[in-house]
């Protein structure tokens, strides 16, 4: 095995546990970014400035993913607070754990505010994820079963990108139905979609497919969260301009695709929860 | 235990060498420790030890506590006397702090004795050595620990009233700390001289040189002290016993400073040149830097990381994030070093200052990597300094990455001691030190490495188990 | 006399390195006594009664303690300090070496992937050691004995509560992932799971299996104090239901004494409730009265690991006693018939504690009863454990023979001389003892015994007497010391050597048996 580097993450996922030990493989080494397969749960080691998310592990310093030089299949392992990929050792004990921040939902102009985003991705997005978003959306709010199944299946694995755009857009739309405050009233339309989900997950890849599920849990990467808080609380247009920017620049169509999502979820909760107040 | 059938065994062995040998001549896989009992071999700390090992109270609290004095951004703000500054100090109080754990005045080596009539008869107390003496001796002065009034100072350490003191902000956590000035070398307050000539010098720090400092240090353009610092190690400084990169980096600053300041321009020159002629001018700053930062870091239940390391000439004390004002005390362990000719380990007196707040930090004998040169005290070499700074981080929380040794490829300086680490690897924390001669007024005899006492760390660690709540499950 | 000491502050060795010194400076001329020893409270108290001292210690400190002449005391004492002081420790030369790695955490934080820890200090220390590894999420050994049976409870109670396992303390032999851990034999891997409370008994029980063809997935340590009462099992339970849930595992044995009466009910309940067969050695217990469904109770240690083997074969399990072969009778008979008059006895000298014990056992179900230090139920206690009386079958590797000495599966020399005194007593008919090889015994087990086996059975034949010399051999031929060689300079040597240790008492139980036909 390669001589290998120890290194210190700073921040931490925010329900990544580090603590149980148990042992794996390397899943996908890029160069910014590491994912690691354990006991069914994807763990991705991001640089300094990469994203957090419920799973991460981001390195403090200049080191990078690509310094730990691991390679597919090298072994894992994780025990109190360090962890062992390849012959390099992640020492955490001291990383601070990333938690969302909370948030009161203001639903009034939400409308607006989708509108803005949609038109600050309409160009980003792969242009045919709206359509998809828009099936989706509209198979919860009127569709049966089989319809939701059917825009569902025809979304998992669709489009381009690592994380295929389709894929997105439900990540997208879930982040929305799960997002604090309206979670609760939004609880028929994500079961639903889990539901359908479910039997589809098999025709994407399994780094996009961990990500889908971590979504259906409500937990969702640091842009995508304040993203979501910027339109869900109403924040001014010029504070929730840094959140847009921030998925906006994730991947080639990647974050423009999430938005997809969340715009077509913000609109199906505007029209559904006419008249509810944060 | 099932999920080890799946797994390649990877043995410690904790014991006898043979079954090590047994185990790698039938192809598996072991570590052998160099085992020695832990906690003074007493058995009772050792399983108390044993339940402080993966707790995950302690260990949230060590997080937060690392994660203050990661962001602590130590600022260099002002110059003032130390009644101005220090509250136990003010109009009234007849109260002098020294350096160390508290002491009495009796129990006190002759340094810290020297410095503190000296200290007497400058603040006009009494009017000869043997009436300061006297005074001293009656009681009748308080006589505090510098850290237990925020500050700190080098050597016996001594602050009195009429002394001006730095004044260090840390702008992420708020709060202050002090440092006096030092006097350069040779006969100083500090070494416990008392003469005529000192207090002159006292004076004048405390008058001309004071009111330039002071213009200078408000008109600071950047009072910033963690890059000052940062950049110091580069240049082979370690900020406890090697300061002259940092001392001539802050000459720049302060002579910018007063520039346009309009002050006498004799005044302005004496203070520089007192400046520019003492390579250990800044070790005062870095000491307050220092003690803010970890002052920021004090106080989190349950922590176990070390806030404090000092020394009075006697004992050795330490403090712990999560056990509060309390000290753990110990006869300070004996210094490693090379005498300065017609010196010897008889004329010693035992380690002493509040300097270890540096090592406390990061810095020091924990930066030896950045600053070799003491190693040839002990007869070592540069290799042994990077060794040294390298060891360091099996005792602490991780490295600070603001404070850089290229000699580590640039990573960070290992810092955030934890008590429990140290009590369990047997591991000392090393500190760079200055050896005192023991009778008051003769200086420095000395340069080396010293370790913190053990009995400390045990201390500490009982007291902070003390206070933690049982787990549900058992376990301690 | 002089006594004379010398101590070395917080200096620290193990209880091996301690010994071997200690050897060396007993053997200088004009040494009456010697110690090397860590200063614990219980050394010093021993220390001070033999009149050496007073001492000026601290625990952590190692003193070494002499009597004798005073030229031998500076002798030793200079020995002594050369002995102790001459490894080198990083820091003498000028490049300092990698940093050593002095505790559990250091070992994890340096590689997360460490699974496991062996623990063999001394049992002050021990509890906290295990207590760590647990506490860092690992499986723990602890070869160590003399640990508080509080601590015990509380460390495989935390165990349980985490789903690890504490093998020990008092835990000689493990075999865990192949790998041998403590004393423990070379056996191939296979589909047969141990849970052993006796490290011989788990020795006694692989050892069949692998001579039988078949194999070994784990053999897992409870320690001998696991199915008291008082911890009631927790190892034995949990090792069971790994092994249950072990897709490698297809057949289990447990291996014991009889558990005390809640425990054994404990564990029966568990066995029968497992989905995979079940063979049960509770040494000395009813065998009808442990089997029940799934679960099959054996009658000596052998038998175990043969029902385990059928079992694994999708064949009936035999029970049975141990039979002895017409032949081998013919020959037992034969060799007791020519015996002189006063040869009645046997003199059983075991270095496995576990093998005295089935060894008395076996003979005690043909009514002969026997003096031992570590008596079975029935029979007494042997008053001066260096002098034979009548039957006496001893452990050699209990604490009275050990204490300041090696093992005797480490050094058997001490076995070695008390054969040779057996077999120097006119009243000896048998002498009976074990050979236990594997790795962490003897790599010459025997080369002693034999010089010993030849020259006291000629002196024996001078004055007119045959002694039958009946061994057996617990190893495989792939132990560090292949069996078959052992077997065969034994057998060359004179010894009948068994297939097992209850074959071995069988036959010795046969030969008092007949004696006792002759002798009135």
């Amino acid at each position: 095995m390669t001589p290998g580097i120890r290194v210190t993450a700073g921040t931490i996922g925010s329900i990544i546990d580090l603590r149980t030990a148990r042992t794996g493989w390397v899943h996908s080494v890029f160069t910014h970014a590491v994912n690691l397969e354990l006991g069914g749960e994807m763990w991705t080691v991001v640089a300094h400035d990469g994203h957090d998310a419920a799973l991460t592990v981001r390195l403090s310093g200049v080191v990078v993913p690509g310094d730990l030089r691991l390679r597919i299949q090298d072994p894992v392992c994780v025990r109190s607070s360090h962890v062992r990929a390849g012959a390099s050792v992640i020492d955490t004990r001291t990383a601070v754990r990333w938690l969302p921040q909370m948030y009161d939902v203001n639903l009034c102009g939400l409308g607006g505010r989708a509108f803005e985003l949609e038109a600050a991705a309409r160009h980003v997005a792969w242009e045919g994820s709206w359509t998809l978003a828009d099936a989706v959306a509209g198979a919860l709010e009127c569709g049966g079963r089989s319809d939701l199944e059917e825009a569902v299946r025809r979304a998992v694995g669709r489009g381009p990108g690592l994380t295929p755009a389709g894929d997105d857009v439900l990540a997208g739309i879930l982040a929305v139905l799960t997002a604090p405050g309206v979670a609760a009233d939004c609880e028929p339309f994500a079961a639903r979609l889990r539901a359908a989900l479910a039997p589809a997950l098999p025709a994407t890849n399994e780094i996009s497919r961990a990500l889908l599920r971590q979504a259906s849990q409500g937990h969702v990467s640091r842009p995508v969260w304040e993203l979501v808080r910027s339109v869900l609380s109403g924040r001014a247009a010029a504070a929730s301009a840094p959140a847009r920017t921030g998925v906006l620049a994730t991947g080639a169509t990647s974050g423009g695709d999430t938005c997809a999502g969340l715009v077509a979820a913000g609109r199906l909760l505007s029209r559904s929860l006419e008249g509810i107040e944060a | 235990m099932k999920s080890l059938f799946a797994e390649d065994l990877n043995v410690i062995n904790v014991g006898l060498q043979g079954f090590a040998d047994n185990i790698v001549a039938a192809g598996g896989s072991v570590t052998q420790l160099s085992w020695a009992p832990p906690a003074g071999a007493d058995a009772a700390l050792g399983r108390t030890l044993a339940g402080l090992v993966g707790h995950p109270g302690v260990e949230e609290a060590n997080t937060l506590a690392y994660a203050r004095y990661l962001a602590a951004q130590p600022r260099l703000v002002d110059l003032v006397l130390a009644r101005d500054a220090i509250a136990g100090l003010a109009e009234g109080q007849r109260r002098i702090l020294h350096s160390g754990p508290p002491i009495e005045w009796a129990d006190m080596c002759g340094p810290q004795q020297g410095a503190i009539t000296g200290a007497i008869l400058y603040e006009g107390w009494a009017d000869s050595l043997e009436s300061a003496e006297r005074l001293a001796a009656s009681g009748a002065i308080e006589l505090d620990p510098c850290h237990e009034h925020g500050a700190v100072g080098p050597m016996a350490g001594i602050i009195s009233p009429s002394m001006p003191v730095w004044v260090v902000q840390n702008t992420d956590h708020g709060n202050h700390t002090y440092c006096n000035l030092n006097e350069g070398l040779g006969k100083v307050l500090r070494f416990g001289a008392n003469s005529p000539e000192v207090l002159d010098r006292l004076r004048w720090l405390g008058t001309e040189f004071f009111t330039v400092m002071q213009t200078a240090v408000r008109r600071l353009e950047d009072p910033d002290l963690k890059p000052l610092m940062a950049q110091a190690l580069h240049m082979g400084d370690e900020v406890h016993n090697r300061n002259a990169a940092a001392s001539a980096l802050l000459f720049k600053r302060l002579t910018l400073a007063l520039l346009g300041a309009g002050l006498d321009s004799g005044a302005v020159e004496r203070s520089l040149r007192f400046v520019a002629g003492n390579d250990h001018f800044f070790l005062n700053i870095s000491m307050a830097a220092c003690k803010s930062m970890s002052d920021a870091a004090h106080g989190v239940p349950g922590s176990s990381m070390v806030t404090v390391m000092s020394r009075n000439g006697v004992n050795f004390g330490i403090r712990l994030s999560g056990t509060g004002d309390q000290w753990f005390q110990a006869p300070a362990n004996p210094v490693d070093g090379l005498y300065f000719p017609g010196y010897s380990v008889e004329d010693a007196a035992a380690d002493l200052g509040d300097s270890a707040i540096t090592e406390t930090n990061g810095l020091g004998g924990f930066a030896m990597a950045a600053s070799p040169a003491i190693v040839q005290f002990v007869g070592g070499t540069p290799a042994d300094a990077t060794a040294n700074s390298r060891r360091m981080l099996s005792i602490t929380l991780g490295a600070n990455p603001a404070f850089t040794l290229p000699a580590l490829n640039f990573g960070g300086t290992p810092a955030g001691i934890d008590a429990v680490l140290v009590a369990d690897s047997g591991v000392l924390p090393i500190i760079n030190t200055g050896i005192a001669h023991k009778k008051a007024g003769i200086g420095q005899i000395s340069a080396g490495i010293t370790t913190a006492p053990m009995p400390c760390f045990n201390e500490a660690i009982a007291a902070l188990a003390a206070t933690l709540r049982p787990e549900p499950g058992g376990g301690s | 006399m002089t006594t004379s000491s010398r101590y070395y502050p917080n200096l620290y060795k193990d209880s091996v390195s301690l010994m071997t010194v200690s050897a060396q400076i007993m053997s200088i001329d004009g040494i009456d006594t010697a110690s090397v020893v860590m200063a614990s409270a219980t050394n010093i108290d021993n220390l001070t009664e033999a009149g050496l001292g007073p001492f000026d210690v601290r625990p952590n400190d190692l003193l070494v303690a002499l009597s004798g002449t005073s030229e031998a005391c500076e002798e030793a004492l200079t020995e002594a300090d050369d002995l102790l002081t001459k490894t080198a420790s990083p820091g003498d030369t000028g490049a300092v070496a990698a940093q050593p790695i002095t505790s559990i955490q250091m070992a994890v934080a340096r590689d997360p992937s460490h699974n496991f820890v062996l623990v063999s200090v001394p049992g002050d220390y021990a509890a906290a050691e295990g207590m760590k590894a647990l506490r860092l999420g690992m499986d723990v050994m602890l070869f160590s004995d003399n640990v508080a049976a509080a601590d015990e409870l509380r460390l495989k109670t935390y165990a349980r509560d985490h789903d690890l396992m504490v093998m020990g303390p008092d835990c000689g032999t493990a075999i865990v992932n192949g790998v041998p851990l403590g004393f423990a034999n070379v056996v191939r891997r296979g589909p047969i799971g141990v849970v052993g409370a006796s490290g011989t008994g788990t020795q006694e029980v692989t050892v069949r299996v692998h001579q039988l063809g078949s194999g070994i997935s784990q053999a897992l340590g409870t320690g001998g104090h696991d199915l008291s009462e008082s911890i009631g099992g927790i190892s034995m339970l949990h090792g069971l239901a790994a092994l249950d849930e072990d897709p490698a595992t297809s057949v289990i044995i447990l291996v014991s004494k009889p558990p005390a009466a809640g425990v054994a009910a404990a564990i029966l309940d568990a066995a029968e409730a497992s989905a995979k067969p079940v063979v049960i050695i509770f040494l000395g217990a009813d065998p009808s009265a442990i089997t029940r469904n799934g679960v099959h109770g054996a009658a000596y240690l052998a038998q175990a690991a043969d029902m385990a083997v059928a079992l694994a074969k999708g064949q009936r399990p035999r029970g049975g006693d141990i039979a002895v072969s017409s032949e081998m009778r013919r020959r037992l008979t034969d060799a007791a018939r020519g015996m002189a008059p006063r040869q009645q006895f046997v003199r059983g000298i075991f270095s496995g504690g576990t093998f005295c014990f089935e060894a008395q056992l076996v003979h005690a179900a043909d009514g002969i009863t026997a003096y031992s230090n570590t008596p079975t139920a029935g029979n007494h206690t042997l008053e001066r454990i260096t002098l034979s009386q009548d039957n006496t079958i001893i452990d050699m590797g209990d604490d009275e023979f050990t204490q300041g000495r090696p093992h005797p599966m480490i050094d058997p020399s001490l076995r070695d001389a008390r054969i040779r005194q057996e077999v120097d007593d006119p009243t000896t008919a048998v002498v009976l003892f074990d050979v236990v090889l594997g790795y962490g015994s003897s790599l010459e087990p025997v080369a002693g015994l034999l010089g010993v086996i030849g020259t006291s059975r000629a002196a024996a034949k001078a004055a007119g007497r045959s002694v039958v010399f009946i061994g057996y051999v617990c190893g495989t031929d792939t132990d560090p010391q292949p069996r078959k060689d052992i077997v065969a300079a034994l057998q060359a040597a004179g010894v009948l050597v068994a297939s097992s240790n209850a074959e071995a008492a069988a036959w010795s139980a046969t030969v008092i048996t007949e004696r006792r036909k002759v002798t009135p």
